[in-house]
């Protein structure tokens, strides 16, 4: 029987305000610059859900993988022309602990 | 529960202390020390309550970037009983060797792409902590990553590394878990990679506190009230 992967799931505000798209390109960047393209098709790195309203993003990788992502996440300074610093809000094993976290933020 | 420490935080003035110990508490941090220029070290007192009302105790820290043994040591006799953390930027093999054995020095940084060979010899009179500021990996990630890759694996078993985010700005700030994600990924357990920005550096400022009290007497002796 194969062994299920286990995944966390993590959700990112950009400070200032970005798009989740351009923050999630950037996310990709950073990843593959550190580690390569190997490393990038390794980590399972997935854009699951994006609030445009709120600049929060929800991505989810591999759990051996998340310390090189959150590596990956303080390594950007930029998106576009603009000097960014990408937050970590939440880490969570499932979508739904991570969704619950979010709640008051959401309301606000 | 942890309480995390930004062992080096730069501060102009006190608007800009303020959004940043803010931000300091907002990302998880307890603890700050604090690298200020004249003016915010004369008004220090102020910039603890500051500190205080949000949430952060606040130290401060003293860096040196001596040219040679002399300087250095003239600077430590001149500065020790002032700061509750004084930390060494070697641009030199003759400055690592003394930073890394003289007890008045807290931690040494290591810049990326260093000019001088660090080998065993440093590991073997290596008494202090060593630094890894963020800002630097920031600024050069290449030469920053193969000199913390070499600091790892050289002095990493002989003494305790502490990662600090050296950021002069909002921006440059990183969250306790994003300074320790540097140390798991050169290979350290997630218990090591975190102890680097709170128990490593909190181990280093209660030392330093005791000693600046005035009941210290000498080391390991204390007067009792």
């Amino acid at each position: 029987m194969t062994k299920r992967i286990k995944k966390r799931y993590l959700a990112v505000i950009a400070e200032p305000r970005a798009e989740p798209d351009e923050m999630m390109h950037a996310i990709v960047s950073s990843y593959e610059e550190l580690f390569g393209k190997f490393g990038l098709a390794s980590a399972g790195i997935k854009l699951v859900k994006s609030y445009p309203s709120k600049g929060i993003l929800i991505i989810r990788c591999f759990l051996d993988s998340l310390p090189r992502l959150i590596l990956a996440l303080a390594s950007i300074t930029k998106i576009g022309e603009e000097r960014t610093a990408l937050r970590i809000i939440s880490i969570s094993g499932t979508i739904k602990s991570l969704t619950r976290k979010l709640a008051p933020l959401k309301k606000t | 529960m942890r309480a995390f420490t930004d062992f080096w935080v730069k501060v102009r003035d006190l608007d800009q202390a303020s959004d940043i110990l803010k931000k300091l508490r907002e990302l998880g941090f307890s603890n700050a020390v604090i690298e200020a220029g004249e003016e915010v070290l004369e008004r220090f007192d102020e910039l603890r309550r500051i500190g205080e009302e949000q949430g952060v105790k606040v130290y401060r820290k003293l860096v040196l970037k001596p040219d040679g043994r002399k300087s250095l040591l003239r600077s430590l006799r001149s500065n020790r009983g002032k700061f509750e953390i004084i930390t060494v930027l070697c641009e030199n093999l003759e400055t690592a060797l003394v930073a890394a054995r003289d007890s008045r020095v807290d931690s040494l940084i290591i810049p990326p792409r260093p000019r001088f060979r660090f080998d065993k010899g440093v590991a073997a009179l290596l008494k202090n902590s060593v630094e890894l500021p963020f800002k630097q990996y920031l600024e050069d990630k290449r030469g920053f990553l193969e000199t913390a890759m070499r600091v790892v694996e050289i002095l990493g078993k002989k003494t305790s590394i502490i990662v600090s985010s050296a950021a002069d700005d909002i921006l440059d700030l990183r969250g306790p878990r994003e300074l320790a994600s540097m140390l798991q990924v050169l290979g350290f357990s997630q218990e090591q990679a975190l102890d680097s920005v709170s128990k490593n550096p909190m181990k280093i400022i209660e030392r330093n506190l005791l000693k600046l009290s005035k009941n210290y007497v000498a080391r390991g002796v204390v007067k009792l009230d």
